[in-house]
């Protein structure tokens, strides 16, 4: 007889990138552990080595297609610290207009069509229907706000860079366009139908959390640090400003120049996963497990600069700032609607402002030093790209942490609870797998941004037994439909 | 039922692929050369792009006539084949990093209950490593796929 099972989700759906999860089970038939396993590699850290510092830019952008404009920023941040030259406003403008553009365009294409087939459709619908394709037969007039909204977000990158992937933008220094005020005209022309969308997004999932009031406070919910980038106020800044960690209570543990982040974040490696483990290194790992993107910036700023997202904040805090919810990764996607409203207003803020049709778009100088770090938040979360080069500034370490790698206890987390809570006495049905990948679902995760990792994105559920024997595999099919 | 706002029409060539992996890069090359040679015609748009993407949908709904133009890996007799394309929403779960056209010709019959004739023309790569030059090989091939383009663009205009 059997002792004990394993269970493989391989490939994991909806997601940017390649996972699997492993779920051993134990005599009972009850969960005694849960992994989530990302296993490719790409090694843009190593072979990055020896390139001039001046073409990361371009290289790292190259690491996503989803967010090539985070890479591009984060990346000219660094170079613009090895230049030692603080870029020009009118440039600061414009690389912020444009990391806008890449939020509102991601945030819109994980809501619209990577979570609602959970949230519209409902955890346990027939696999063959709960996808995309079932959102649109059955929400068209959503699904195609949704696509505008992306398209929106995706013009405003194209108005800046050529092209809506992979644009030529930022470079060290600056940019390398401004923008017509005619262009600034025709992106002003879309902004009133984006809040209507926007507005429909936050409507539902505020409606959906308070129908489904149980299941947030149950689902993957549990205490943990949160961490974003802070303005000198203490609100949201997803393109600078400090980094800042607090609680699960959300009580400031450290605020920092995201430069010196090494004094505050380790980062262990553990040999079942090619992604790294960052952590908070005051709590030590595993207690330093932090969470970033839409919950973790949520929780860690005071408030948000715009007064209709700030409003959404408060309205959100009202009802959700307590500790029995507080850490439920389905919160993720309430949190990304109120940042993707921000968004939308601060890129119409930025369009208004005089200074972004200046013509002082770059500074050119030879590097002043040899290291150079450069912070933003990805939709996703914190991304860190941090560059060391040597006397002909030719790379010598190159340090990359996105978001997915910072979530990396999290989501094990996450994975674990969900697994817990729905498997028992063996019984593992289609639904309660769907559940756990929803539940890395909710951080919106890039596998390929956060191993750097070569192939295709899907994942896989093993359930092993006690002795390590795999009893169980379910594989998602070659069509995406269902386990195989 | 929702609506577009694109307010162009007629034939619209659409080439994909990765410009920066040498013949990869062979559809949005032959959209470059195509827009050059058949430019003076009005009522044909062109769109050269990394990947395909959902919200082209946008872009796709007011042609009445898709032509898409892609690199393939298989081994073909002329070098390059022409198929008809149907709307297909099989590949249901949803690659964000890029779509079928297929897929696309699906949504746009699901969200705007549009169905555009379409054409995928591939064209066979050799050399799919880094870089951005095409190798003669495809762009031999990528001659006759123009051919084959510009007569069915003729064809369909005769018919108009």
């Amino acid at each position: 007889m059997e002792a004990t099972r394993k269970i493989t989700i391989d490939p994991i759906s909806r997601i940017e990138g390649h996972g699997k999860v492993v779920i051993n089970l134990d005599e009972k038939g009850d969960v005694k552990d849960a992994k989530f396993h990302v296993t490719q590699i790409r090694g843009f850290e190593k072979f990055c080595e020896g390139r001039p510092f001046e073409e990361m830019p371009v290289i790292t952008q190259r690491i996503c297609g989803i967010c090539p404009v985070s890479h591009q920023l984060a990346s000219a941040k660094a170079c613009d610290a090895i230049l030692g030259v603080k870029i020009p406003e009118t440039a600061a403008l414009l690389r912020e207009l444009m990391h806008m553009g890449q939020f509102i365009q991601s945030h819109a294409l994980h809501f619209f069509y990577l979570a609602s087939p959970d949230l519209l459709l409902g955890w346990d619908a027939n696999p063959a229907e709960r996808n995309v394709v079932g959102v649109v037969n059955k929400f068209p007039e959503l699904a195609t706000k949704g696509i505008r909204l992306r398209k929106f977000g995706q013009e405003i990158i194209k108005a800046l860079g050529g092209k809506k992937i992979h644009p030529a933008f930022s470079v060290p220094g600056g940019v390398i366009n401004g923008l017509s005020r005619a262009k600034a005209r025709e992106l002003a022309d879309g902004f009133e139908e984006a809040y209507g969308t926007c507005r429909i997004a936050i409507d539902t999932i505020g409606k959906w959390v308070g129908d489904n009031l149980e299941e947030a406070q149950k689902f993957a919910n549990f205490r943990s640090n949160y961490a974003g980038l802070v303005d000198s106020e203490g609100r949201l800044n997803l393109y600078d400003g400090q980094m800042r960690i607090v609680d699960p209570d959300r009580s400031i543990l450290a605020q920092f120049d995201p430069a010196d982040y090494l004094n505050y974040i380790g980062e262990q490696v553990e040999p079942w996963s090619y992604l790294k483990f960052p952590f908070f290194r005051d709590n030590g790992f595993p207690d330093g497990c932090y969470r970033v993107g839409p919950l973790g910036r949520i929780n860690a700023v005071d408030a948000i600069a715009t007064p209709m997202a700030n409003e959404e904040l408060q309205r959100f805090r009202e009802k959700f700032d307590r500790a029995d919810i507080r850490g439920g990764s389905l919160l993720y996607h309430y949190a990304r609607m109120i940042e993707l409203l921000y968004c939308l207003e601060k890129a119409g803020e930025i369009l208004k402002d005089e200074r972004t049709y200046g013509s002082d778009i770059r500074k050119t100088m030879h590097p002043s030093n040899n290291k150079g770090v450069g912070v933003i938040e990805a939709p996703r979360g914190t991304l860190i790209h941090h560059y060391e080069v040597d006397k002909y500034g030719a790379l010598t370490k190159v340090n990359l942490i996105v978001a997915t790698g910072h979530n990396n206890m999290a989501m094990n987390n996450s994975v674990g609870l969900v697994a817990r809570q729905y498997i028992r006495n063996g019984d593992v049905q289609e639904g309660i797998l769907n559940r756990i990948e929803g539940a890395i679902r909710c951080y919106d995760p890039c596998l390929s941004c956060s191993t750097h990792a070569l192939g295709q994105m899907p994942l896989r559920v093993e359930v092993l037994s006690a002795n390590g024997d795999l009893i169980h595999e379910l594989q998602k099919d070659p069509e995406g439909l269902g386990y195989a | 039922m929702p609506e577009a706002q694109n307010n162009d029409s007629g034939i619209l060539i659409v080439g994909f692929g990765n410009t920066q992996r040498k013949d990869d890069g062979v559809g949005p090359y032959v959209v470059k050369k195509l827009s050059d040679m058949i430019k003076p015609l009005a009522g044909i748009r062109f769109m050269h792009v990394s990947q395909l993407t959902i919200e082209m949908v946008e872009d796709f709904y007011a042609a009445d006539v898709l032509i898409f133009v892609d690199a393939t890996v298989d081994r073909l007799e002329n070098g390059w084949r022409c198929v008809k394309m149907m709307p297909d929403l099989s590949q249901a779960n949803f690659q964000t990093h890029h779509l079928s056209p297929g897929f696309l010709l699906g949504l746009l019959q699901a969200l705007y209950q549009h169905s555009p004739m379409a054409w995928l023309v591939a064209v066979q790569g050799e050399d799919f490593g880094f870089g951005h030059e095409i190798t003669p090989d495809a762009r031999t091939r990528a001659e006759g796929a123009m051919g084959k383009i510009i007569e069915t663009v003729e064809t369909i205009r005769k018919k108009e």
